[in-house]
């Protein structure tokens, strides 16, 4: 039992003073386990409500791009899973389509096939790893032990397959960079055919979950039409209800071939965005499963020898093929003068790459089109006249790479 | 000069330039019909539109193709060093415009008009968007936007100087850092 004096002490206002009201500025990040990566944010407070948030990029600026002036197309291409290291193969389909359109090149179905069965399992990877970090975000530990167990498994096909776990860069102009392994479609298969079992667990522990639910459900929210005059793409946009998805609307590859829903929300939310992306988990199997299904035989590379290297057993008896493959890994091959701008469906929405060829072997210029650049500065819109303890949800539900955004 | 058919070359090409494909597009007709002069270029590569526009229609161009064309988003902006290109300007920013409905792309390119201090009217008040990626260009290419309040250095570290997109910064040396530190034999340490 307090005295009197004791009580008096800390509820004096002649000692506190009047309620201090002005708006304070706090700095969150760049080391905050919760910016995934190295991201800060100006917030703007006033107690407990956010006013304002400006986020400061440019801590893992590599210049990239420029980087990319420097070399030959082949050489240019590693640099791009470096960008947004959790979909390297769809940051290596966005460069190879845009390279073989100036090129004005042709693949064969195989091939395109094998691609889109690529791009479809790392969607589901990158998917994985935002669902695991948003819940841990929110305080579900379990869902990110579950969600990194498999992403492993994709992790280790794409080993076997392109020889690197997360810098795959195993599609190449004109190709991929060798045949899969014997076994690939197989596991592919066996991973596919285990999946939406996962899929209901992670949503078992989510989908109803009161806590998972009162921290997200209308908060963050975005209109539909401020979204898109804020350039956000993916998931986020779709969350708003805008059907918009870049392998419906121009179709690259064979996804014109494929049979998949456009998953929606309505309120733009992040609880909606937590369902459209659990949604396009099962979407993406859906078209890897065709892909298996209908994976059609031929050639693998396009017939193109002063772009695509020779196969290797040729080099020891056939002059023509030496020299090709000398010519391609020195000087690189010339590209036809001109501009093209390749949009693709990446994990995290419309990734681009528009690139200028002069006629040499090097890009004359690169300007990767990153997702996550335009997502994050919609940030202050979601955020704004919520609470502090919401920033970090909205910043989850985003799904931002540092690693495109500073590039 | 007359040609074997009889015809004078300007004939043919005033026929040829109407049948080109490119003039064709509704959406070229009617941003022609807005702006009159201010198209400057029209060109149709690898079955993509980019249309030239002078840098005082800019803001006209955008607000139309936004208003009444469908344009709605501004996918991204890009400032481009044209020093090695057969152009007359130097700098020009190149706007990538979607219209989410018809799901068509056109490009806007606007060359800049100073060669030494390039500067363009800021398109944040049409899209949004526009105000971050007119950052980064003013920070990797140093293109003012006149109008754009934010328009500070987002992706280089604090006190950086130049600009490090634009063809002529030296990537080739970095200044090396010398110690003159005296050794215990009094010679200065050697650098390796």
């Amino acid at each position: 039992m307090s005295t009197e004096a004791e009580r008096a002490d800390w509820q004096d206002d002649d000692l506190l003073g009047p309620i201090r009201t002005e708006t304070m500025t706090l700095n969150m990040g760049p080391q905050h386990p919760s910016t995934h990566g190295v991201l800060r944010m100006v917030l703007d407070l006033e107690g407990e409500t956010v006013r304002d948030c400006r986020p400061v990029i440019g801590y893992l600026h590599t210049g990239i791009e420029k980087n990319m002036e420097e070399w030959t197309y082949n050489k240019a291409l590693p640099m791009t899973d470096r960008m947004d290291y959790l979909a390297p193969m769809s940051n290596n389909l966005g460069y190879v389509l845009a390279v073989e359109k100036l090129l004005g090149m042709e693949i064969p179905r195989r091939c395109q096939y094998l691609r889109v069965l690529l791009t479809e399992m790392t969607r589901i990877q990158s998917h994985l790893v935002w669902l695991g970090t948003h819940a841990l975000d929110l305080g579900a530990m379990t869902v990110f032990l579950y969600c990194f167990r498999e992403r492993e498994a994709i992790i280790k096909i794409f080993e076997k397959v392109a020889g690197v776990r997360m810098m795959t860069s195993y599609f190449r102009v004109g190709g991929v960079s060798r045949e899969p392994y014997p076994e690939f479609y197989e596991d592919c298969r066996k991973f596919l055919d285990d999946f939406p079992s996962k899929v209901d667990d992670y949503e078992e522990l989510l989908t109803d979950n009161p806590i998972f639910r009162g921290r997200t459900r209308g908060v963050g929210v975005i209109s539909a039409e401020k979204a898109i005059g804020l350039g956000v793409t993916g998931p986020l946009l779709r969350a708003c209800g805008v059907d918009y998805d870049i392998r419906k609307k121009e179709p690259y590859l064979v996804y014109d071939e494929m049979d998949f829903n456009v998953p929606l929300g309505a309120t733009g939310d992040i609880y909606d965005r937590y369902l459209v992306r659990m949604a396009e988990l099962r979407e993406s199997r859906k078209i890897a499963i065709q892909v298996l299904d209908g994976m059609p035989d031929g050639p693998l590379m396009a017939d193109d020898p002063k772009v695509v290297p020779p196969p290797k057993e040729q080099l020891a008896h056939d002059m023509e093929a030496l020299i090709h493959h000398f010519k391609i890994f020195t000087e690189g091959y010339h590209v036809p003068e001109g501009e093209v701008y390749q949009a693709i469906e990446s994990p995290r929405g419309e990734l681009g790459y528009y690139i200028i060829s002069d006629g040499s072997p090097s890009p004359y210029k690169v300007k990767v089109r990153a997702p996550s650049f335009s997502n994050l500065f919609s940030m202050a819109e979601m955020v704004k006249g919520g609470m502090f303890g919401d920033v970090v949800a909205a910043l989850g539900s985003v799904d931002i790479v540092l690693g495109e955004i500073d590039r | 000069m007359v040609d074997e058919t009889g015809e004078s070359p300007i004939a043919d090409e005033s026929v040829a330039k109407e049948e080109k494909p490119e003039e064709c597009d509704e959406d070229v007709r009617a941003l022609r019909g807005k702006l009159g002069a201010g198209v400057l270029l029209v060109r149709l590569h690898r079955d993509q539109l980019a249309i030239e526009i002078a840098p005082a229609s800019l803001v006209a161009a955008a607000n139309f193709l936004r208003d009444s064309r469908g344009f709605d988003m501004l996918s991204f902006l890009a400032g481009v060093d044209c020093l090695e290109l057969p152009v007359s300007r130097r700098f020009k920013v190149t706007y990538s415009l979607l219209d989410l409905d018809r799901a068509k792309r056109i490009r806007l390119e606007v060359p800049c008009e100073d060669d030494l201090a390039p500067s363009l009217p800021s398109v944040a008040g049409v899209w949004p968007t526009a105000a971050p990626h007119e950052c980064e260009a003013y920070d990797l290419l140093g293109i003012v936007f006149e109008g754009n309040d934010n328009l500070e250095r987002i992706l280089t570290p604090d006190g950086f100087e130049g600009y490090p997109h634009r063809k002529d910064f030296d990537i080739s040396s970095e200044p090396v850092a010398f110690s003159f530190r005296s050794t215990p034999e009094g010679k200065p340490e050697a650098t390796e």
